[in-house]
């Protein structure tokens, strides 16, 4: 069933910890809620577990409400499977139970709740592990019990959260594979809460970044890693370098603009006006280095001397400070000495503007472009 | 934890006409009524067993006549002037506070030792040491003293061998603080093994990495950690002393040390009954109580106990090595000395026929005082009535016991603090004082004509009320110990309040439940005050039988059901210690990481 968080607010005390949320997640879709420590994430899964009331605003799934002021359906009336960051299992039921407690509150009958318990278990590559206890499981193990007990009663909806953050860096990206896997094949809609960026970029149908207890935007992960509307989104997607700039002229998904040092571009993005400080944001990856100076067709060319050269295995990261302003990130198939004067390049067409101006808050930087790609999506519409 | 609304509003609350299906409003409204029923319950059990007989003992104290036909409101201080004016009334209650303060220091510094071994160490027969030390905390006080007092009173089983000269030490102030240390020391001891079971390892291992030396971890890491399982068992001491009759009436009395617990017995024994001077004295022992639980509260200050810190690992046992043969014999003999010395003057006594020849004098062995037991009044079948009233009110008690600390884990108004005050305070009521405002409250006009005085419905009632300070108190803390995300994963798997006790609280917590019924079931079992003072006619209790043979200086014959009675309840406990012991390791080994959902640093 879809979830329809329409206008929610929630205080602590004097703190506002969500302002105005609005969000809609279409069955079956896996929106993952991406943002720092202290944005709101949790806070928003607690109010659509029920454990936390919200101030203003109202949460659906289906045609049934959650929450609204003055009315919170308790967790156990919600039908709503979480996993837990710390899995929170119970020390005193062996796998098995665990698995089959939700099924019991739900009277599943016995014969019915024995098959489901077996399903999810071979679901969850547990199938031999039916009779042990938490503590005789491994990390990656204990939550995958986690995941089978949020899914085995069918629930509406699921939320995790952060339930990677346990693992060690190895299991995690075993586990994303897993978890997309099972969540796909249940057909569950899933809101996913993290701070990691390429979990999210993996995992997610579309993504919404939340900062201070607001949408910063929602889209599916390549809109956002490419056109992102907002500075704060754009670096916490991904390594970025972000020039400012002014617009000397405006078009349709376009505009040109002067950086400082006379630099000029003509760069795709949305601005809502010539004159407006926006912010040229280059990925590294798009970035050419050239130690000499060589023909660069089409490109831009952005003057620079090295800073550093850090090794990443598959590429050097350099460190280029540009001489019109600012430095950047790019990669290179070798390193370079320090101060040596290089050129960049690249093709403007891949870059993007942001004119903070044009992304008003919360509202997808186009709603056309927040469908692409999400059958879930579409069918919220 | 459960605090589902920032905003205090119930978050549950339905809104009108919010046009729902019926059978969703029906669960609702049902997990209302659970929740509003559960705080309803646990006021009532509260005020009625505990609020009331108290409430009515004070007025009693200011208004001597308010009770009596016709009912008179003139207040008269006279009772409260006697804590100062009279001699006796105020000796006693400044005996009892230097006792209590004293008892309190010597029996932690015991507790703590005896817990260090016990938690920390590889020391042998763990559970053999444990048993011994439950025993000690079962074993009722008077009993104990009365083991003492056949040995040591002229005539006993050392007078004759050690001409006095024990006696004369023993029997003082300082033997009198001695013996009760060597009672009273298993509260320490259980609190502080607690707290050593809930440290990590990591906390030892940051401190020595810090460049702390062993010493250095101990006296600021460790010991500030187990400060407050110290205070916590030290004021649990404190009151037992201040609370107690059993050694108050005996080896006190015998020593010549009067202590405020008697002045109170004495009050209400004396004729005319002097109440209002017996509820002023109570009144003082509870003052004395509250300003120790402020101290507690203080020293302990906003540090959070609820999770294990540093780590899921415990602290690894100390390996005694050479040591560890000569300390286990030390912890033997010091076992000895506690328990068996006491223990072992009664077992003899039992064999040994009574009479008026002290006990030295006759040299030969017999059964003649259990074969008696089964045949006197005040007998053997004072055990079964005890046992049955154990069975019932341990049981009943533990019910109430878990209504009042979910109600109150999970709504927190005034009327909860209010009453979670009223009921800390009340581990402080001497039972004397307790059974005393029975009498009044089931004797008061209106409460009479329910005609349950004399019943053993009121002794039972008072018998769950005097453990019920303590049961809460050891509940609620094992249950806030319970991880908020195992509750809430419960109820986001559909468990509703029932559901959530019957599959997540009562299974995590099986050893809290097992070592909470067992103190209630011992408690009564050997119950002496209230029992003396609501026993139904006819129908003695077990404590009641045996203080009524050695009054009536039939010795072998109170000996004899001191041991047949001990010796069940011993057995049982050791039973059940094991138990608790096995219990305990499953669920320590089975502890899995499961804290509160993190709040990102975002919660109030």
């Amino acid at each position: 069933m879809s979830l329809v968080i329409r206008n929610l607010v929630c205080h602590y005390g004097t703190t506002l910890a969500l302002r105005d949320l609005t969000l809609e997640v279409a069955e079956g879709e896996l929106l993952v809620l991406l943002g720092p420590s202290g944005s709101g994430k949790t806070t928003l899964l607690s109010l659509l577990a029920g454990i936390l009331a919200p101030s203003e605003g109202e949460i659906r799934v289906g045609d049934q409400v959650l929450s609204r002021p003055g009315f919170v359906r308790p967790p156990e009336d919600r039908h709503i499977g979480f996993v837990f960051q710390d899995f929170a299992l119970w020390p005193h039921m062996t796998v098995g139970e665990t698995i089959e407690f939700p099924l019991r509150m739900r009277r599943m009958p016995r014969e019915a709740r024995r098959n489901r318990v077996a399903e999810v278990l071979s679901l969850v590559h547990l199938e031999p592990y039916g009779a042990r206890y938490p503590h005789e499981l491994s990390g990656g193990q204990r939550q995958r019990v986690a995941i089978a007990r949020a899914l085995a009663p069918r629930p509406s909806l699921v939320l995790l959260d952060e339930p990677m953050s346990n693992l060690d860096a190895k299991l995690r990206e075993q586990m994303r594979i897993e978890l997309a896997d099972v969540l796909r094949h249940e057909g569950v809609t899933a809101l996913y809460v993290t701070h990691d960026r390429l979990e999210a970029l993996a995992l997610a149908d579309r993504i919404a970044i939340i900062d201070e207890g607001r949408l910063v935007q929602l889209a599916p992960p390549d809109t956002i890693y490419r056109t992102p509307a907002t500075v704060f989104a754009a670096g916490f997607v991904g390594p970025a370098a972000l020039i400012p700039a002014r617009v000397t002229r405006a078009g349709e998904g376009w505009a040109e603009i002067a950086c400082e040092g006379g630099l000029r571009a003509s760069v795709p993005g949305r601005v809502h006006r010539a004159g407006a400080a926006v912010t040229w944001l280059i990925r590294p990856e798009h970035l050419r280095v050239r130690p000499d100076e060589t023909a660069w067709g089409g490109d831009v060319v952005l003057p620079g001397r090295v800073k550093s050269s850090t090794y990443a295995g598959s590429h050097w990261q350099l460190e280029v400070e540009l001489a019109s302003a600012g430095v950047v990130m790019c990669h290179h198939d070798q390193p370079l000495p320090r101060g040596q004067a290089v050129q960049l390049g690249v093709n403007a067409a891949h870059t993007w503007l942001i004119d903070e101006a044009a992304a008003p808050g919360a509202e997808p930087a186009d709603p056309g472009e927040a469908t692409v790609g999400t059958p879930a999506a579409q069918a919220s519409h | 934890m459960d605090s589902p609304n920032p905003r205090g509003s119930d978050p549950h609350h339905v809104a009108k006409g919010s046009g729902e299906r019926s059978p969703a409003r029906r669960n609702r409204l049902s997990l209302r009524i659970g929740e509003g029923g559960l705080s309803l319950a646990a006021a009532l059990i509260v005020v009625g067993l505990v609020v009331l007989p108290l409430l009515v003992l004070l007025v009693q104290a200011i208004a001597p006549n308010a009770f009596n036909t016709p009912p008179s409101l003139q207040l008269s201080l006279a009772g409260l002037e006697s804590l100062f004016t009279d001699p006796y009334t105020l000796t006693s209650g400044l005996d009892s506070l230097l006792l209590a303060a004293a008892t309190a220091v010597l029996a932690s510094a015991i507790g703590v030792l005896v817990a260090y071994f016990l938690a920390l160490t590889d020391i042998p027969a763990k559970g053999v040491l444990w048993g011994v030390v439950w025993l000690i905390l079962i074993a009722p006080s008077f009993l104990l003293a009365q083991g003492w007092e056949l040995l040591l009173a002229p005539g006993g089983l050392t007078h004759a061998l050690l001409g006095g000269a024990l006696t004369r030490t023993l029997l003082s102030p300082a033997g009198v603080m001695l013996v009760l240390a060597l009672k009273l020391f298993p509260f320490s001891t259980i609190a502080v093994s607690s707290a050593f079971e809930g440290l990590g390892q990591d906390v030892v291992h940051a401190g020595r990495l810090s460049g702390a030396r062993s010493t250095m971890v101990w006296r600021r890491i460790l010991l500030p950690l187990l400060l407050p399982a110290i205070l916590a068992g030290g004021l649990i001491v404190f009151a037992e002393v201040l609370s107690d009759f059993g050694i108050a009436a005996t080896l006190a009395q015998t020593a010549n040390f009067p202590l405020a617990t008697f002045a109170i017995y004495a009050a209400l024994e004396q004729f005319p009954v002097n109440f209002s001077q017996a509820a002023a004295t109570s009144l003082l022992l509870v003052a004395a109580v509250t300003i120790a639980q402020g101290i507690q509260r203080r020293v302990s200050g906003r540090r959070s106990y609820v999770t294990r810190w540093g780590g899921n690992q415990t602290l690894v046992p100390v390996a005694l090595g050479r040591r560890r043969g000569w300390l286990f014999g030390g912890m033997l003999a010091f076992f000895a000395v506690a328990f068996g010395i006491p223990a072992g003057t009664t077992v003899l006594a039992s064999f040994i026929p009574s009479g008026a020849g002290g006990l030295v004098t006759s040299g030969h062995f017999t059964l003649a005082n259990y074969q008696a037991a089964w045949r006197v009044p005040y007998g053997a079948a004072s055990f079964g009535v005890s046992l049955e009233y154990g069975l019932v009110a341990a049981t009943l008690g533990m019910l109430a016991t878990l209504i009042i600390a979910l109600a109150w884990r999970r709504r927190s108004t005034w009327l909860t603090g209010t009453l979670q005050v009223f009921l800390t305070t009340a581990i402080a009521l001497p039972g004397i004082v307790l059974g005393a405002g029975y009498i009044f409250l089931w004797n008061a006009p209106g409460v009479q004509t329910l005609g349950l005085y004399g019943t053993p419905v009121v002794l039972g009632l008072a018998y769950i009320a005097g453990g019920l300070p303590y049961a809460v108190r050891v509940v609620s803390g094992a249950i806030a110990q319970v991880p908020g995300g195992a509750v809430d994963a419960a109820r986001l798997s559909g468990a509703r309040l029932v559901a959530q006790l019957r599959f997540i609280i009562v299974p995590m917590l099986q050893d809290t439940w097992l070592r909470v019924w067992l103190m209630l079931f011992t408690g009564v079992l050997f119950e002496l005050p209230v029992s003396q003072l609501l026993y139904p006619p006819g129908e003695p209790t077990l404590a009641v039988s045996i203080v009524h043979q050695f009054n009536g200086q039939r010795f072998g014959l109170g000996a004899a059901l001191t041991v047949l009675s001990t010796a069940s309840a011993g057995v049982a406990a050791l039973g059940l210690s094991y138990g608790i012991a096995r219990l305990a390791r499953r669920t320590r080994t089975a502890s899995v990481r499961a804290p509160r959902v993190a709040q990102e640093g975002e919660a109030p």
